[in-house]
């Protein structure tokens, strides 16, 4: 049997009709479920989504960029998130590189679920290829810390103030950049890259 | 897809000429050198040996994508299996594994290895779980196939239960090789890390293999037996 994949996604649209026909849409199939609708970026930061969340679907029109900007860094607390332009005027080019894909909004609505996942598949396969060779950010050495410290997803989460979904996609990201699989291991990596020392566990 | 699989026609010496790493599972069937022109038909008989449990075996440690059907599933002995398994157990616990864990002691010796000591208990820590690992599977698992084969399973425990708590034991020993290849500093020169590497790599992929023949080969065997009895 296929295993439908369940993508839980936001919407960030100011239009509601859009909003809603892009949700009707998507949840034609399977494979997705939107989580949460916003009209605005604003919205959308003072809510935060308990989920964990793995698509966004944000309409880059709906802020204003007087300069090119890194959209992505508005969606930090989901590092893994696939990041989906809806468009339907314009958007400078240097604006829409950060985003994994872009959602045509004159699409036949049939093939939207489709476009979408085609969009999820090649940023995963992107990633996997990229990440490898990319050192551990900033943030990841800190989580990192945690985990050799013994500390749970739960502790971690509350202490640097993220859910425990994103500790969990952080920890992921380590493994696959490091390789390591194990708590011990981790913690071994720690301190071999003086990011704690032994005396201190 | 179809490809050339050792038979029961394949001389005994080509099975170590085409995979050399075949040279740690035959002693676990009793088999030692000097086969001469035998075929694997002729030694399996001389030895009692089930040809098509070390056809399986020499297969599946051979050829990736090997997996056998159910009508072959069919003629394995399971005791055979279980023998094979508790073998391989003792020359893994025994042998092969505090050879790899002196490897890396002596490496963090020879190349004073700062903060050496927790690579130490992080080995002695694996050894620990490996040991539960197998031990889980000689007091609880093994006993209860036989008992199952002997016809007398009303214990409760169904093979599921093992399917489930299958530990990996292999996670540690990739740790190991990805700390030693990329997070030692840089005295621990090549040659003095290529033997324990060498030594982690085959260590790991016996164990690898090992893993595949109880979860696809000994489970999927003992669930047809338990479906017989039912």
């Amino acid at each position: 049997m296929k295993q439908h994949k369940n993508y839980r996604t936001v919407i960030i649209e100011p239009s509601p009709v859009i909003q809603e026909g892009i949700k009707l849409f998507l949840e034609k199939s399977p494979d997705f479920r939107v989580t949460a609708c916003f009209a605005d970026l604003q919205l959308f930061k003072s809510k935060p989504v308990k989920d964990d969340v793995q698509v966004v679907l944000f309409n880059p029109a709906s802020v204003k960029f007087y300069r090119p900007f890194n959209v992505r860094s508005l969606f930090d607390a989901y590092p893994d998130v696939c990041l989906i332009a809806i468009l339907y005027q314009y958007v400078d080019s240097e604006t829409l590189q950060h985003f994994d894909g872009v959602l045509d909004i004159y699409d036949d609505g049939s093939v939207l679920p489709q476009r979408v996942i085609k969009i999820i598949e090649s940023a995963q396969k992107r990633n996997d290829l990229t990440a490898d060779n990319i050192d551990l950010s900033e943030r990841e050495k800190e989580i990192l810390i945690s985990v050799a410290r013994g500390m749970t997803n739960k502790e971690i989460a509350d202490q640097h103030f993220i859910s425990v979904h994103t500790v969990i996609s952080h920890r992921k990201n380590i493994t696959r950049k490091t390789g390591i699989k194990t708590v011990s291991g981790l913690t071994i990596y720690a301190i071999f890259n003086n990011l704690v020392s032994q005396d201190e566990l | 897809m179809k490809y050339v699989i050792f038979s029961e026609n394949t001389r005994m010496a080509d099975l170590i000429l085409v995979n050399s790493r075949l040279l740690y599972v035959l002693p676990y069937f009793g088999i030692g050198l000097g086969f001469g022109e035998k075929t694997v038909k002729q030694v399996c008989s001389e030895k009692k040996i089930s040809v098509s449990l070390l056809l399986l075996v020499c297969n599946i440690y051979t050829f990736d994508d090997y997996s056998p059907d159910s009508s072959c599933l069919r003629q394995i002995p399971v005791e055979g299996i279980i023998v094979y398994l508790q073998n391989s157990h003792k020359d893994y616990l025994e042998i092969r594994m505090p050879q790899v864990i002196d490897n890396i002691l002596n490496l963090v010796k020879v190349c004073r290895i700062k903060n050496g000591n927790i690579l130490n208990s992080f080995c002695e820590k694996y050894r620990q779980e490996a040991i539960a690992h197998f031990k889980y599977e000689e007091e609880t698992v093994f006993p209860y196939i036989m008992q199952l084969l002997g016809g007398t399973g009303g214990s409760g425990y169904k093979i599921r239960e093992y399917e489930r708590n299958h530990s990996d034991i292999d996670a540690a020993l990739e740790d190991l090789k990805n700390i030693i290849i990329k997070y030692l500093p840089e005295e621990c020169t090549i040659d003095k890390c290529r033997d324990v590497l060498l030594e982690l790599f085959m260590f790991e992929y016996d164990l690898c293999k090992h893993t595949l023949l109880e979860d696809k080969i000994l489970i999927s065997l003992v669930e047809l037996i338990e479906k017989d009895g039912q």
